[in-house]
């Protein structure tokens, strides 16, 4: 028995003895040297058998893996004895992967992870060591030998590198090593094969993922996209496209996901029911949670939300080379028509966004410019967002005239139609010059159409131009207030000012600083006291919830002591934060209200130029942050915004330019809303017959049931003939007043 | 029931044919309608078809091709009759292509579980080695890192056996291993006896040296059979490594003789093995070429070296394991019985060596 015990202690294999050689190290250090010689021994007898691979066959194969797997983990225990390994299976998976088994393989990566995180090797290390082996297995020969598991290993492998670049690039960013990653990118892309597809995955998940979000990961992107490979170009443009709406998503999704729960409702409940020491957790761990969540959504490892376009270096460059090399170029005819497309819409974007000059595209644009073509809404929406207004309105005329000759006609559909209207409207409110009078008041004609994407379309265009030159416009189109300012402007004898190009728009002082000036001064006449009234009223709102707090924290006291104080700074800071909303809230609606005052008094009073409300502001209060805010929502309500050209950086939605479209229901969507209507109620038809609730047959029923011949002769029949005319009647009479109680 | 009946019928019924249409083919129908020259199999092992006769010979050569998988069988039993049907059979193999297959199929059980499979592998190798011994100089390689594998492995019975193993490489080929693996079987055996070999000066741990299951395992009756075997196959190994015949050469000692000496056959196998020029080895951090002993070199950075003559192979042994030994031997001299005499014989051995060594 005794024997036995003690040769229990024995460790007989290698899980057991690695338990205990955690436990103890030095006790055991005799065991683990002989394992050591053992994992040597092995290798080496692989190394003999690597050339036919038949003859490793599985159990030494596992053993292998089993002592590799063995020796990493218990190596920090043995650090000078163990100082080779780590090289040694870098090498053997460097110089032999092609004839390792693949759990050897697989086994090796999962072991130079555990390393790394152990510290034992250096980040740095592991990615040089990952990325030649991605690349190996990423080539067609490697792929092709058999029992390679490629694909499995390319993914073991990614994944290691994403991983470890993500856990490097917690807490604070490792510069050092995102640089030598982006460096072996670069080379990667430097290459004409087909390899730095790699690098343009990598970058565009740890994009998405927000590790990387400085200017070089763009330009690792940017040199991708000028690519020659069309697959390497092709994800480049994507990145760019999609990129940052990807990540604003994945962050989104992580805030999702934890359950939204109410804050304030937990809070009011823990005031008003009973208290207990378990309902005072519960709230605990809710504002951790919150607290957390808070934290997370701010600022998510303290990446710089910039979009990818706005990083690039040289936007200019940038695209005149992609629309030289990709779209104008020879080497165009390699790309199909899809990536076309996300050329152009990337060129479109770019130019947009910096207001570039590639004048090439405006043209290139034509060819692509009619109704039959595949996909034409996305490629309208591309022209439509490469013109601003710095393009020579010469260049974006030829478009739009070429729109409106192939879609703005008779004989088209009024889908076409109606999505050659909008396009021209969308150009026109970039670059408004791009016009002439001629073509626009053909144009607005449709303004009757019947088909009604048509007609909102056509009026659209005449709101636009009523705003930006209404004498284009004909007479009849150019609405009140524009028709009255030109009759001003011409008894005044003023010239109008009109719009030229290359004539910035410069503004001096405060853009729209005359609108706020007028809303105050309308503000002012309405009634001063009205003012000074509210501002009392914030102040002793303020006051009243401060004591409401002081409250609070007193009852929270009585309840629990361990994490009252907790909750007290919790509930203060929230009450403060409510105070807050709740004089935002307060300040809007007076401003709303007399906002509408303002646009009644709006027509009355004089105009007031900028120059004299600049300095009649400036000199006489000092412009606080809900000043600009009313300030910018004023501009809105004006258009100037859209005047100034500051949509620019707004994406033109391709669906949306073919305008509504009224089309007939399917069967299934018949069907389904028919089936909508008969939820929740009975089915229609008679009741007749159907029982209330289930029972028996009554006396009555029996009695009307039974057979004539058998009650033929009975005397209640027989009777009825032999009765006097009077009982007749009586008995009549009886039926029917029996009859009216019933309420026949 | 009906239904079933209906379908028993159907099958039964005579298919009729129709105009202008195919004919219903059968339903165990094979289709042949594939065309390829060869088929591969990938799984299957390589048998090589080549008998253009029904020899005898080639039917038993066959026959061991087959049965080299079950060595890898689950169960003990099968792979120890497989051992035993390979000893048998031997003769008339010996001289036989697939030999090479049946070694290397064979090699890996030196590290197998069961006592009787181990066993049943001695003999056979010693039966081989009776009939041919340079098949087994030949397969020396495999052979020796086998049994270092045995050596190193965890479960106690294996270890022990290596030495029979060791022994059996020592009787027939030697030479071969003496230079190709020297300090790793010296090493190895150290481990199979527990003796450590730890420097005491740069020893920072306290480390008893011994390891659990030697300890536990000291005073059975099976570990001090295998003691002693384990500890004769160490003074063999010794022996062959350090002490040369000195038969005919002793006479030979002009100058001429060493110039000769590269242009004439060489006297052993292999003679540039220690090259590795066609060899698959792992390469270790460091490469030493030139005089493989200097003075700071330690035993992991020589381990990777092959010895090539007497004298090399006794300054290692006089440099790194002579003072430890004899420190073990020692204490088993002092234990006395059948292993004190082997002991003993030992560092006889040991002091001729040194002797020896001072001498030259």
């Amino acid at each position: 028995m005794a024997r036995k015990s003690r040769a229990s202690l024995l460790p007989t294999n290698v899980i057991l003895l690695q338990n205990l050689v955690k436990r103890d190290p030095e006790s055991y250090r005799e065991e683990f040297l002989q394992q050591y010689s053992h994992y040597q021994s092995l290798r080496d007898i692989f190394m003999l058998n690597s050339i036919d691979s038949e003859s490793n066959d599985a159990t030494s194969t596992a053993q292998f893996t089993e002592l590799i797997g063995f020796v990493s983990q218990v190596c920090s225990c043995f650090p000078e004895e163990t100082a080779n390994f780590p090289n040694e299976l870098k090498q053997l998976i460097l110089d032999h992967h092609r004839t390792l088994p693949f759990e050897v393989r697989e086994k090796i990566v999962a072991s130079l992870t555990m390393l790394r995180n152990k510290g034992v090797i250096g980040a740095e290390t592991l990615i040089q060591t990952m990325f030649p082996l991605l690349i190996a297995y990423s080539t067609q020969t490697n792929a092709m030998g058999a029992n390679s598991h490629a694909k499995e290993l390319r993914k073991v492998i990614y994944n290691t590198v994403v991983a470890l670049l993500k856990s490097c690039n917690t807490g604070s960013k490792n510069q050092k090593l995102n640089k030598s990653t982006q460096a072996i990118c670069f080379n990667l892309l430097e290459q004409p094969d087909s390899q730095g597809v790699w690098a343009t995955r990598l970058t565009r998940e740890l994009w998405r993922r927000g590790i990387w979000d400085d200017s070089r990961a763009v330009e690792i992107m940017t040199q991708a996209s000028l690519h020659d490979d069309v697959k390497i170009a092709y994800s480049g443009v994507l990145f760019f496209l999609g990129a940052d709406r990807e990540r604003e998503e994945n962050f989104e999704d992580d805030s999702d996901d934890e359950d939204g729960f109410d804050m304030s409702a937990l809070r009011r409940k823990m005031q008003v029911n009973k208290k207990t020491g378990k309902r005072g957790k519960k709230l605990e761990n809710a504002v951790k949670v919150m607290k957390k969540k808070n934290a997370n959504a701010k600022n998510p490892q303290g990446y710089l939300n910039f979009s990818a376009i706005h990083l690039l270096r040289d936007p200019q460059g940038f695209a005149e080379k992609l629309f030289n090399k990709h779209l104008s170029g020879k080497s165009s005819n390699k790309f199909n028509l899809e990536q076309k497309i996300a050329f152009m819409q990337l060129l479109s974007r770019l130019i947009g966004t910096h207001k570039l000059m590639v004048l090439g595209i405006y043209s290139y644009f034509l060819k692509y410019l009619t109704p039959k073509q595949h996909d034409v809404t996305r490629i309208m929406a591309a022209a439509a967002q490469a013109s601003h207004d710095l393009v020579p309105p010469e260049t974006v005329l030829i478009m739009v005239r070429k729109i409106a000759d192939e879609f703005v006609s008779d004989g088209v559909s009024s889908e076409v139609a109606s999505a050659g209207l909008n396009t021209i409207r969308e150009i026109c409110s970039r670059q408004p010059l791009a016009m002439d009078e001629a073509l626009l008041q053909d144009l607005t004609e449709y303004k009757g159409s019947k088909a009604k994407a048509v007609s909102m379309a056509a009026k659209s265009l005449v709101t636009l131009y009523r705003e930006v030159d209404p004498e284009m416009l004909k007479r009849k189109d150019r609405g009140k207030v524009a028709s009255m300012e030109l009759q001003e402007a011409r008894r005044d004898g003023k010239d109008i000012k009109k719009r030229q190009f290359g004539v910035e728009q410069t503004v001096e002082g405060i853009q729209g600083i005359e609108l706020l000036a007028q809303w105050k001064k309308s503000n002012e006449a309405e009634g001063a006291e009205n003012d000074e009234e509210n501002d009392d009223n914030w102040v002793v709102a303020e006051n009243s919830e401060d004591e409401d707090s002081d409250d609070g924290e007193w009852v929270t006291m009585q309840s629990d002591q361990e994490y009252d104080v907790d909750m007290g700074d919790s509930d203060d800071s929230d009450n403060s934060d409510n105070s807050d909303d709740e004089k935002e809230d307060s300040k809007k609606d007076g401003v709303a209200e007399s906002a509408e005052g303002a646009a009644e008094d709006a027509v009355k009073t004089e105009k007031i130029d900028a120059e004299t409300a600049f300095r009649e502001l400036a000199a006489t209060r000092v412009l606080t942050p809900a000043d600009f805010a009313k300030l910018q929502e004023l501009r809105n309500e004006q258009g100037v915004a859209r005047l100034m050209g500051a949509r620019n950086e707004e994406t033109v939605d391709s669906d949306a330019l073919v305008g509504p479209v009224k089309r007939k229901n399917t069967k299934e969507e018949r069907l389904q809303s028919v089936l909508e209507g008969r939820e929740g109620r009975e089915k229609h038809g008679s009741r007749r017959g159907k029982r209330e609730n289930a029972h028996s047959t009554t006396n009555r029923e029996k009695q009307r049931k039974k057979n004539f011949v058998m009650m033929v002769h009975k005397r209640s029949v027989q009777g009825k003939q032999k009765m006097s005319l009077r009982d007749r009647q009586k008995l009549l009479r009886a039926h029917i007043t029996k009859q009216k109680k019933r309420g026949f | 029931m009906a239904k079933k009946k209906t379908l028993k019928q159907q099958d039964f019924q005579k298919k009729k044919l129709k105009v202008g249409k195919a004919k219903a083919k059968p339903s165990n129908l094979t289709d042949t309608s594939f065309v390829a020259r060869t088929i591969s199999l990938p799984n299957q092992s390589k048998i090589n078809t080549n008998n253009s006769g029904t020899r005898d010979s080639t039917r038993t050569e066959e026959e061991v091709l087959k049965r080299i998988s079950l060595c890898r069988h689950h169960s003990a039993v099968t792979r120890k009759e497989t051992l035993v049907y390979f000893k048998q059979i031997i003769p008339k193999v010996i001289n036989s292509k697939c030999i090479t297959q049946m070694l290397s199929g064979c090699f890996p059980l030196i590290c197998d579980e069961d006592m009787h499979v181990r066993i049943a592998l001695l003999e056979l190798l010693e039966e081989i080695g009776e009939h041919d011994e340079n098949v087994l100089k030949l397969h020396s390689r495999a052979f020796v890192l086998f049994i270092n594998s045995g050596m190193t492995h965890i479960t106690p019975s294996v270890q022990r056996d290596s030495g029979k193993f060791l022994n059996c490489a020592i009787k027939y080929c030697g030479d071969e291993i003496v230079r190709s693996a020297w300090i790793k079987i010296l090493r190895g055996m150290f481990g199979v006896l527990g003796w450590s070999l730890e420097k005491k000066s740069s020893k920072k741990t306290v480390s008893m040296g011994i390891n659990s299951a030697s300890v536990v395992n000291m005073n059975s009756s099976k570990a001090q059979k295998a003691r002693d075997i384990n500890l004769e196959a160490l003074l063999n190994f010794v022996k062959c490594g350090c002490l040369e015949e000195t038969t005919e050469n002793a006479s030979v000692n002009d100058d001429n003789q060493f110039i000769f000496d590269k242009y004439m056959l060489p006297e052993f196998s292999q003679p540039y093995q220690h090259l590795k020029l066609f060899t698959k080895e792992f390469i270790s951090g460091s490469t030493i070429k030139g005089s493989p002993v200097t003075s700071t070199s330690t035993l992991e950075t020589l381990s990777g070296i092959s010895f090539q003559d007497y004298p090399a192979r006794r300054k290692v042994l006089i440099e790194h394991f002579y003072e430890k030994i004899m420190e073990h031997l020692q204490s088993l001299i002092a234990d006395g019985g059948e292993c004190g005499k082997k002991a003993n014989a030992f560092k006889g051995t040991l002091e001729r060596i040194r002797l020896v060594d001072l001498e030259a």
